[in-house]
């Protein structure tokens, strides 16, 4: 893939990864810093997961992004749910969507930069307009201090079991999960039976 | 009602239908294991009697409202949806029993994931919490994927689970980025909370636009489990490919159940004693978006049903533009729209049910679902070409028929609730229906086709397609009891 | 502008501590914490060094022995100890080749990744008491987390590589990772319903009493198989022989490392002794009494602040997870490997269902007997 366009927009994301480290230098001092690496660690890898042409290379971008989330997470002191997302996302989700689509050929085909420039335009259109309207306008709940990095994990466990709090979304995921198995491994499963349209017999 | 009044046995037994459904679907997947999988007709009677349990469960429960597990409803409204989708799994599970392209081992995950949709259904119409809900829809998705798939030899069944994941992923992933901006603007997931959130109504106020884009965009959602127009690509195919049955269960239960999702929403979020004034009067705005897309869905659904060879992907169009027609009582943003959309539903039952067994039936016939191959049957097989236009004159909207009635309640709300235009609009659609319908009667009795033999079938089929059809026209006079159901139903708003 | 949140996170850090000691009135904080993250970085990767080095030394050794030779004797003089010195530096001065067909970034970035996941990794792990990097209270989570992350490294190499050998070896790894992690996690579950706690300071704590000899391993029945599960399951992560497929020389040459050469190739060798260590450290943690032993309780109450306890403490644990290495080890030198298909389904089929009923089996046990 020779790609002229390939250095400018990695350029352009290098320039805005140091935009936002040193905003949030200057703003937060270390933990800015922080927040300026994680944001740019999760806008980065969906940003390379649009542009880049071979399905893999945006799968491994995705590592960034869930990455960057986590490290969003931890800022919030949700330790646990900072380590489930990397654990889930890019341990097992991760994995199985390069499992997925590691053997897809990349798309070759020139990429014109009036169609970058285009679809660019119009997402930044669509930001300053959607801003414009936000910003200002809603109420956003700020903070000077970031919490206390604290452990959750016992509410966590607590609230999934507790009556009055989420016991039903818990046990109707593990049904989805029961489900998903089964339906899964029902359309995974090969049986020689399996492979005749049974509309053909029919006709037959 | 208290919750923490309530002991934890008392918030058990209120869900029962729900744990007795969960139970009667994991008994029928060990069943399963246990017969080695040879035994499909006792696994569909297994699940039928489950199915009748569970119906009587909920038949039996009482009508006074309340909230178990802090985020279950358990009212009228939720009970009519339920019961819809016990009566219709149980027609599902018929037609599964009688469809001649379906081999009767090894379906165990049929009855299974059929049994799981249900009760993904139960959970998402008798919530107001978007979490509970959003679980219930993502389990109905999920067991109708791997259903659309069913027939795994079929390339044109494969095709159409693809393209249902594919669609459904991403309809979820736009309902789930709705939910949390609703989550971020108002800090609750409680939809009745949601309604009277001091925030929400401050944020509405300064600039609707983040409301706006979060409603929107859960909508969208419900628009993609009722295939309403701009979410509807994957209904045609879906249709098609999937085994009838499935098709059926995804047109009329799935599609009620999200309808029932979305009536909720609406009601819960707009409507309910105590909202905040300034979110009531932004739910006309809402209104008047759900009447656009009502206007468009049921054009687009009509329109491109008019062309259509196959009887099923007609249908498929069809029930698009009936998705347009029960908008309009949604978009009426009152109770009595919400009255006449819940009557076209039950209405909806009858008539589609009975036309998706009549494909089954001469599918079984003819072997393929190709209008042409319709012509000249309707005096070999009379009684079901004759309950087959019962439903055809219900599904265009014509007396004596549930479809007239139906239709009639939901024009006379959407004059009252001031969519003048969009009854109109439906109006003029329906005349277009007249066509494509009368289409598969006129194949039936007024052309010759080929002199192919008379072909046996099964006569508990024809037997559930009579009731069907004898259905849509005994509710034409006999509307009160199903009125009585969906006014009593509108509990859910509080009244 | 807000240093306290950070602080409070590194508190009990050893490192910020000393540096403060030492370090000149007024320094600022900042530069005292990129010291101490400096120190605790340099500290890790001589310790993974270390622990490669010595691994890969025994590997040698074992297999040689189990084979009825000698395996490496010369180099630095006592049984050849500074084989893997040499070796080495002779990795280290070797060209550096990229392929032509190759995914530049990506090759260059999969190395880097794997090793660094597994330092990532290492942080929450306790050698004693008071010699953590890190005393997170997700400690175990983390570790799995971490690990887990190693696999999208070897992903990465294999698909990078353009190699059809090592887009094999990278597609068995993604699977048998996916198999594996499940009965990982569960198996643990068994020690950490015991335990109550993620972090491996506290699990290790919790296991000091009967004369250092309160292992959860003797702690209800469950435990036994619970412990065999985990280990099964940690030789697939590790990709240990018998689950060595994603390289298995005999079929894929060097699976996805075969384009791999030099320092780069060396990165993923110390990945695995590092990650041999790093399992067998935590199955030291949660089922063999983590840095406890008879040794360690001899000391008395009051010694146990003292240096000489926490050096017993470290040399117990890492004397334990050595055992693991050394019994992996002896695994990859006796047993075949198996078939892919064979693995996928002692994972599914066997693994995971074993792990799930040890699971109730402990929840059930724990419930009546403690």
């Amino acid at each position: 893939m020779d790609d002229k366009l390939q250095k400018p927009f990695y350029a352009a994301l290098g320039v805005i990864t140091l935009g936002l480290l040193g905003w949030g230098a200057a703003s937060a001092g270390a933990q800015g810093i922080a927040f300026g690496l994680f944001t740019a660690l999760t806008l980065g890898g969906s940003l390379i997961c649009v542009w880049e042409r071979s399905v893999v290379r945006s799968a491994f971008s995705l590592m960034g992004t869930f990455t960057g989330v986590a490290g969003l997470f931890l800022l919030l002191g949700a330790d646990f749910l900072a380590v489930a997302q990397i654990l889930i996302y890019v341990g097992g989700i991760l994995a199985l969507i390069l499992f997925g689509v590691m053997l897809s050929p990349p798309d070759l085909a020139e990429r014109k930069l009036s169609r970058v420039l285009g679809g660019l335009a119009l997402m930044l259109g669509a930001v300053a307009w959607v801003g414009s309207k936000v910003a200002g306008t809603v109420a956003w709940a700020t903070t000077d201090e970031l919490p206390e990095p604290t452990t959750k994990v016992d509410e966590i466990g607590v609230a999934f079991l507790d009556p009055e709090g989420y016991v039903v979304p818990f046990e109707l995921a593990a049904m989805i999960l029961t489900v998903a198995l089964v339906a899964a491994v029902y359309i995974a499963r090969r049986k020689a039976s399996d492979l005749t349209d049974p509309r053909a017999e029919e006709r037959a | 009602m208290d919750a923490a009044a309530q002991s934890y046995s008392a918030q058990l037994a209120a869900i029962a239908p729900e744990l007795t459904l969960l139970g009667v679907a994991l008994v029928v997947l060990v069943a399963d294991l246990w017969t080695k999988g040879k035994d499909g007709k006792l696994l569909a009677w297994l699940s039928v009697a489950g199915l009748v349990l569970v119906g009587a469960l909920l038949y039996g429960q009482s009508g006074e409202p309340k909230t178990v597990f802090a985020m279950v409803d358990i009212d009228q409204f939720g009970r009519f949806f339920k019961l819809f989708t016990v009566a219709s799994l149980v027609v599902v599970m018929g037609l599964v029993v009688n469809d001649r392209q379906q081999r009767l081992d090894d379906v165990g995950e049929y009855f299974f994931l059929l049994l799981s949709a249900g009760l993904g259904v139960f959970f998402m119409v008798s919530t107001t919490n978007l979490l509970l809900l959003m679980l219930g829809l993502e389990l109905l998705s999920l067991c109708s994927y791997a259903l659309a798939g069913f027939h795994k030899g079929n390339m044109t069944s494969a095709e159409a689970s693809m393209k249902y994941v594919v669609f459904g992923g991403l309809s979820a992933g736009i309902m789930l980025y709705g939910i949390s901006l609703m989550y971020g603007l108002t800090g609750t997931l409680d939809l009745v909370e949601m309604s009277n959130s001091a925030t929400l109504a401050a944020q509405l106020s300064e600039s609707p636009v983040p409301v706006a884009v979060a409603i929107v965009l859960v909508i969208a959602g419900f628009a993609y489990k009722i295939s309403a127009v701009p979410f509807h690509f994957w209904t045609p195919d879906v249709y098609e490919g999937a085994p009838t049955p499935v098709t059926t269960f995804l047109a009329v239960a799935s599609k009620a159940a999200g309808f029932g999702a979305l009536l909720r929403f609406l009601g819960a979020m707009f409507m309910t004693e105590g909202v905040n004034e300034v979110i009531a009067e932004y739910g006309k705005s809402i209104g008047a978006l759900l009447a656009l897309i009502a206007a468009v869905t049921m054009t687009m659904g009509n329109l491109s049903a008019l062309k259509q060879s196959s009887l099923k992907r007609m249908l498929a169009y069809s029930s698009i533009a009936h998705a347009g027609y029960v908008l309009i009582g949604a978009a009426a943003m009152t109770a009595a729209g919400f009255e006449a959309a819940m009557w076209y539903l039950a209405a909806y039952y009858f008539m589609n049910l009975g036309a998706f067994a009549v494909v089954l039936y001469f599918e079984a016939v003819t072997g393929s679902d190709k209008l042409e191959n319709l012509k000249g049957l309707g005096p070999k097989y009379p009684m079901v070409s004759v309950a087959m236009v019962a439903l055809l004159v219900s599904l265009t909207g014509l007396p004596p028929t549930v479809g007239f009635y139906g239709k009639y309640l939901l024009f006379v709300e959407g004059v009252d609730a001031g969519l003048m235009w969009l009854v109109v609009v439906a109006a003029l659609n329906s005349v277009v229906s007249l066509f494509y319908y009368f289409r598969v009667a006129k194949a039936l009795f007024l052309e010759q086709g080929e002199d192919a033999p008379t072909v046996l079938c099964s006569r508990n089929l024809s037997t559930l397609i009579l009731l069907l059809g004898a259905g849509s026209v005994y509710f034409f006079f006999a509307p009160d009891a199903i009125q009585v159901w969906a006014a009593a139903s509108l509990d859910m708003l509080g009244g | 502008m807000n240093l306290m949140a950070l602080e409070a996170a590194t508190t009990g850090n050893a490192f910020t501590e000393l540096l403060g000691g030492i370090a000149p009135e007024g320094t600022p904080t900042w530069a005292l914490w990129l010291g101490a993250a400096g120190a605790g970085v340099g500290i890790l990767v001589a310790f993974v060094s270390l622990v490669a080095m010595f691994s890969v030394w025994l590997e040698r050794k074992v297999s040689a022995h189990i084979q009825c030779r000698y395996g490496p004797m010369y180099a630095g003089g006592w049984h050849g100890w500074a084989q893997t010195l040499a070796d080495g530096v002779k990795l280290l001065l070797k060209e550096d080749m990229i392929p032509l067909g190759a995914d530049k970034p990506l090759f260059m970035l999969a190395p880097a990744l794997v090793l660094g996941a597994i330092f990532g990794a290492l942080v929450a792990l306790p050698l004693a008491p008071g010699f953590f990097f890190a005393d997170v209270n997700m400690g175990l989570f983390l570790i799995l987390a971490f690990s887990s992350l190693t696999t999208i490294g070897v992903v990465m190499a294999g698909w990078a590589s353009n190699s059809k050998w090592s887009l094999y070896g990278a597609m068995r790894e993604a699977a048998q990772v996916v198999a594996y992690e499940v009965p990982l996690g569960v198996s643990l579950f068994v020690p950490l319903m015991v335990a109550g706690t993620f972090s491996l300071t506290e699990a290790s704590a919790a296991q000091s009493g009967w004369f250092g000899m309160h292992w959860f391993i003797f702690q209800n029945p469950f435990m036994l198989p619970a412990f065999i599960i985990f280990f099964i399951a940690a030789l697939a992560e590790t990709k240990r022989a018998p689950f060595d497929l994603p390289e298995a020389e005999s079929e894929l040459v060097a699976g996805f490392m075969t384009e791999y050469s030099g320092i780069r190739w060396s990165f993923f060798f110390m990945e695995e002794y590092a990650a041999m260590f790093l399992m067998s450290a935590v199955g030291a943690v949660f089922f063999f009494g983590g840095y406890h032993s008879p040794l360690t309780a001899l000391f008395p109450e009051e010694a146990t602040t003292g240096l000489l306890y926490q050096l017993v403490c470290a040399g117990t644990l890492i004397f334990k997870s050595f055992v693991g290495v050394f019994v992996m080890m002896w695994l990859r030198w006796t047993l075949p490997r198996l078939r892919i298909d064979q693995v996928m389904s002692m994972g599914y089929k066997y693994l995971t269902p074993l792990a799930l009923v040890c699971v109730l089996g402990a929840a059930i046990w724990e419930t009546i007997f403690a």
